[in-house]
C-alpha cells in the first residue's frame, strides 16, 4: 500500500477482489466498502438503509462470511474475495432457485432489503440450515425488512433448501 | 375494405397473428421482481449523472434557538466544497415566505380561515423550531467531502425553552412559537353530533372519564429520502423519492418560478417503501433543485438514517380525553372527546393538520348515537408530523378501543361482548362523525370479528397466554378493530385538505406492433403496482400481458394524476376505453358493425363472434399507425390516450369550491 498525504483527503491503493475480479485503486481510507463498490464500481446491488450496521441492507460476503459494507473499510478488504449480491443471483431474466422462490412466496415488495436478505439467504443455505426456521430467524435477525414481514421471506429459504447444494 | 394480408405486414415488428401469447399470470410478476432480485433495482442512490455533486444538510443541534449568526467561510474554503447556502442566500432568490398555495391548494381555497400555517422559508432565516431542521447546505464533490464542510459552519444561537407539550403549547401561557402565527394553534375543528346531548350523559347506568395518551412515532421506509436534480437549458429535473411526483411538480416549479412545462419530476422506477413518509414535498428537495439551478452541475442529497429519524415526519402524538356514556350490557351511548394533536413545527404542506383531522372525523366502526370530537392542532417545538401509515387513524383507534375494554372491565362482561354489543349491524349506516360523507355502506362486522375469533383460535390462546403469563413472559391478547377509509372518502378528504386533483388519470399508449405501455403518474413504492396495472389491463383489453409495459413516476410521460389506490382501477377504465378503439378499427378493416358486444378480445388476437374472423393487435394497430390511409377519412392515427377516472366528489366540490382560483398567495 502507498499512502499519498498530499491533500486532506488521502488515497491508498488497494486492489479490491470483487465478484471474481480484481480491481486495482486508490482510495481513501475512510471510505467504506459500500460506497466504494456502490459509486466507483457501479455495484449498486447493496443498499444503504442506516449507514449504523443495524438494518442489514449493505449486506455481502467477504470471504465466505456476511459482512456489513457500510461498516466495513474498503482498504482492509485488500487480500479478500468480495462477493455481491448481482454475483449471487443468475441472470436478471432467470432468477436462481432462492429468487424463483422469493417470487413463489412474495418475499419481498419495495425489494429494498432484498439483497441483503439473498446474501443472508445464500450463506444459511450454503452452511445447511435451510430446513430449520428457528435457525433462519437467528441469522436474519440483522435484516430489517419494512414492508412484507419476515415470515414470507423464511418460507421462500425453506423451500429452496430443497433444492440446494450445501457447501 | 378486406382484411390486409399478412403479407401487407413486416413479419419482423411484434408477434404474428397466432403467435401463442405469454399468459403465465407469474410471469409478469416475475419480469417486475426479476430486477430487484438480482441487485438491478433502479432505486434513488442508483442514479448516477456526469459531473454529479453532492450534498449534505447542516441540522439543527437544538429544538428552539434565534439564529444571532452563521459564518460559512471556513466551510466555503474546505476541500471539494462549491458551494454553501443558507437561509439568506436562498432567500435573495426567493423572497416569498412557505407555504405556498401550490403546496396546500384545496385547503388554501376552500377554508383559509380555519388553517393558521406558520410561515418559513426553504432555510431558515433567523430561527430553528425543531430539532433536525436544516440550516445549512453544502454542495461539495462527494458526501465525505460535504459532510466535513457542513461541520465547519459556525452558528451562534441564542437557545430558547423548547415547548415539547402540547398542553402548554395550547394553554393560555403558552409561548408562542412562531413570530407570524396567532397563538400555537394550526387547526380546531368540532365533528360530530350537532344536538345537544341533554341528559343522555347524565342519566348513563355507566359513566366513564378516561384519558388515553398515545405517543409519537415514525414509520419510515427502509429507503431514506433522495434528491436528484439537474438544471440544463433553463430545464429543470429532479429524481425524488416521492409518492406524488405531479404534485411535487406542481410546488417546484411554483416555489422556483419556472413554468411547469420546463419541470421534469421523476420518481425512480424503485422505490424503497414509503408509508406516507415519502408524501410531501420537503423543504429540503426544493433546495436541492434550487442548488442545481446556482452550481450549474447536477447535485445529489441522499438523506441517512439519522437525518430521516430526526426530521421525520413523525406520526400519532395525541391525547384523547374521552368522557363516555354505557348501559349496563355495554352498549355505548355517547362519547364526548377532547382530542390535543401535536403536530410538530414548520408544518410540510397540509400533512400534518390533514393526519389529525382524519383521525378525529372518520367513524368508527361502532354504533355511537351521540358523538362529537373536538380537535386542538397544536404546533409545538418537535419535527412535523405528517401521514404516516395507518394515516392518521391510530390514535382514535387506540384510544376508543381502549375505552371499549375499560368499560368491559367495569361491567364485568369481556372484550368480546363488548364489541358485538356495538358493532353496526344495519347498513347503510350514517354516523354523526363523517355523516352522509363517509356513510358505512356495507359490511359484515359481526361476521368478520367472529372470523377473527375462529382463525386465531381465541379462546384457545386465552388459555396459553395465562400459562406463558405463569412463566413469567408477558403476553396477552388485545382486540381492536378499525374502519380503513376506502376510495371516496379518501377523496372527500383529500380534495378539502391537500393538494391531490381527486381523479386518477393514466396514459394508455398502443404502438405499431401491437404492444401497449401504460404511464402513470403514480409512484410505486412496493405494492408491485406495475404488475397489477399491467395485469389488469391485459384482462380489460384483451392484450397478452407481456406485451404491456409500465413506466410510473414521470410527469413528462404521464398526466396529472391523483397518487391513490384508483391509480391502479383506473387502467381498467382505461383499457376498456382502449378496447373500443381498437375494435373501431377492426370492425371497419373486417367490414362489420363496430359492436363491441360482437367481439372477444384475448391474447392480443380480436375476433367478431359472428362470423369468425380474428385480427391481431399488431395488425390492428400497424393498419391504425402505419397506414392510416385504410382507415375513414378523419380517423386519427393513433390508439392511445389519458383515460380518466372522474372524480367521485365532484358534485360535492362544485358546491363547495369558490369558482375562482386562489393560485398564488
Amino acid at each position: 500500500m502507498t499512502e499519498n498525504n498530499n491533500s486532506k483527503s488521502r488515497s491508498v491503493a488497494v486492489t479490491l477482489r470483487v465478484n471474481g475480479v480484481s480491481h486495482e485503486m486508490s482510495v481513501d481510507p475512510r471510505y467504506a466498502l459500500a460506497d466504494v463498490l456502490r459509486d466507483e464500481l457501479s455495484l449498486t446491488g447493496l443498499h444503504l438503509g442506516c449507514e449504523q450496521g443495524v438494518c442489514g441492507a449493505c449486506m455481502v460476503l467477504i470471504d465466505g462470511e456476511p459482512a456489513l459494507s457500510c461498516l466495513t473499510l474498503a482498504v482492509e478488504t485488500q487480500g479478500t474475495e468480495i462477493q455481491t449480491v448481482e454475483h449471487l443471483s443468475s441472470t436478471a431474466s432467470e432468477p436462481g432457485p432462492l429468487g424463483k422462490a422469493f417470487i413463489k412466496h412474495c418475499a419481498f415488495q419495495c425489494g429494498f432489503c432484498t439483497p441483503g436478505m439473498l446474501v443472508m439467504a445464500h450463506h444459511i443455505l450454503d452452511k445447511g440450515l435451510g430446513n430449520d426456521r428457528d435457525k433462519i430467524r437467528e441469522h436474519l435477525s440483522g435484516n430489517i425488512c419494512r414492508c412484507t414481514g419476515y415470515e414470507p421471506i423464511i418460507d421462500a429459504i425453506v423451500a429452496a433448501s430443497a433444492e440446494w447444494e450445501v457447501k | 375494405m378486406s382484411v390486409p394480408a399478412s403479407a401487407d405486414i413486416p413479419q419482423a415488428v411484434g408477434p404474428a397473428r397466432g403467435d401463442p401469447a405469454e399468459s403465465d399470470e407469474s410471469s409478469i410478476y416475475h419480469s417486475d421482481g426479476a430486477a430487484l432480485l438480482s441487485g438491478k433495482g433502479s432505486y434513488i442512490a442508483d442514479v448516477k449523472l456526469p459531473g454529479m455533486l453532492e450534498i449534505a444538510f447542516l441540522r439543527s443541534p437544538t429544538a428552539r434557538a434565534r439564529i444571532k449568526s452563521i459564518s460559512t467561510q471556513a466551510a466555503a474554503a474546505s476541500e471539494g466544497v462549491l458551494y454553501v447556502a443558507t437561509g439568506p442566500d436562498i432567500l435573495r432568490s426567493i423572497p416569498t415566505a412557505l407555504p405556498r398555495a401550490s403546496m396546500v391548494l384545496h385547503a388554501s381555497e376552500l377554508a383559509p380561515e380555519a388553517y393558521k400555517l406558520p410561515s418559513y422559508h426553504l432555510l431558515p432565516i433567523d430561527a430553528v423550531h425543531y430539532d433536525g431542521e436544516a440550516i445549512a447546505a453544502v454542495v461539495a464533490k462527494n458526501r465525505y467531502l460535504a459532510e466535513d464542510a457542513a461541520d465547519l459552519i459556525d452558528i451562534e444561537f441564542e437557545e430558547q425553552r423548547p415547548v415539547l407539550d402540547p398542553e402548554l403549547s395550547l394553554s393560555d401561557g403558552g409561548e408562542k412559537l412562531f413570530d407570524d402565527m396567532a397563538g400555537n394553534m394550526a387547526l380546531e375543528g368540532t365533528y360530530g353530533s350537532k344536538e345537544e346531548p341533554g341528559s343522555l350523559f347524565d342519566d348513563a347506568p355507566l359513566r366513564l372519564r378516561r384519558r388515553y395518551r398515545m405517543n409519537r412515532s415514525g414509520n419510515p421506509p427502509l429507503e431514506t429520502l433522495g434528491v436528484v436534480a439537474r438544471f440544463e437549458n433553463r430545464r429543470l429535473t429532479v429524481w425524488s423519492t416521492i409518492q406524488r411526483p405531479q404534485m411535487l411538480r406542481i410546488a417546484l416549479a411554483d416555489i422556483l418560478s419556472i413554468p411547469m412545462s420546463r419541470v421534469q419530476v421523476i420518481a425512480p422506477q424503485n422505490i424503497g417503501g414509503g408509508f406516507g413518509w415519502k408524501s410531501p414535498m420537503y423543504r429540503e428537495t426544493a433546495v436541492v433543485a434550487w442548488l442545481a439551478m446556482q452550481v450549474g452541475k447536477p447535485v445529489r442529497w441522499i438523506e441517512d438514517r439519522t437525518e430521516a429519524l430526526r426530521k421525520g415526519i413523525h406520526a400519532r402524538d395525541q391525547i384523547w380525553d374521552i368522557d363516555a356514556a354505557f348501559d349496563s350490557t355495554g352498549k355505548i351511548l355517547g362519547m364526548k372527546c377532547e382530542v390535543i394533536a401535536d403536530v410538530g413545527s414548520a408544518l410540510i404542506d397540509m400533512f400534518a393538520v390533514r393526519a389529525a383531522r382524519s383521525s378525529c372525523s372518520v367513524p368508527f366502526p361502532y354504533d355511537v348515537p351521540w358523538i362529537r370530537t373536538h380537535l386542538r392542532c397544536a404546533v409545538t417545538n418537535k419535527a412535523p408530523v405528517g401521514y404516516n401509515r395507518p394515516a392518521g387513524r391510530m390514535p382514535a383507534v387506540w384510544a376508543v378501543e381502549r375505552l371499549m375494554d375499560d368499560a368491559a372491565r367495569k361491567l364485568s362482561i369481556s372484550p368480546v361482548q363488548i364489541r358485538v354489543a356495538n358493532l353496526v349491524r344495519t347498513f347503510p349506516y350514517v354516523s354523526p362523525l363523517g355523516g352522509q360523507r363517509s356513510m358505512l355502506n356495507s359490511s359484515d362486522y359481526l361476521g368478520t370479528l367472529d372470523k377473527l375469533l375462529t382463525m386465531f383460535r381465541y379462546e384457545e390462546r386465552k388459555g396459553e397466554v395465562k400459562q406463558l403469563r405463569a412463566t413469567g413472559r408477558r403476553v396477552g391478547i388485545g382486540l381492536a378493530t378499525c374502519v380503513e377509509t376506502c376510495r371516496p372518502l379518501c377523496s372527500i378528504g383529500g380534495v378539502v385538505s391537500y393538494n391531490q386533483p381527486q381523479y386518477a388519470s393514466v396514459v394508455m399508449r398502443m404502438y405499431p406492433d401491437g404492444s401497449l405501455s401504460i404511464m402513470s403518474g403514480d409512484a410505486p413504492q412496493g405494492q408491485m403496482r406495475h404488475t397489477t396495472m399491467a395485469k389488469i389491463t391485459a384482462m380489460e383489453l384483451g392484450a397478452a400481458v407481456n406485451m404491456i409495459e409500465v413506466y410510473t413516476g414521470d410527469t413528462l410521460l404521464s398526466p396529472i394524476t391523483n397518487s391513490h389506490t384508483d391509480v391502479t382501477s383506473v387502467c381498467e377504465i382505461a383499457a376498456r376505453r382502449l378496447r373500443s378503439k381498437v375494435i373501431k378499427v377492426a370492425s371497419h378493416l373486417m367490414s362489420v358493425p363496430a359492436d363491441e358486444n360482437n367481439f372477444h378480445s384475448v391474447n392480443g388476437v380480436v375476433t367478431h363472434l359472428p362470423d369468425g374472423k380474428s385480427m391481431t393487435f399488431r395488425e390492428i394497430a400497424w393498419t391504425a399507425m402505419m397506414r392510416p390511409f385504410m382507415l375513414p377519412e378523419g380517423s386519427v392515427p393513433e390508439l392511445a390516450g389519458p383515460f380518466v377516472n372522474h372524480a367521485t366528489t365532484k358534485r360535492r366540490t362544485e358546491r363547495e369550491f369558490p369558482r375562482r382560483m386562489l393560485w398564488q398567495q
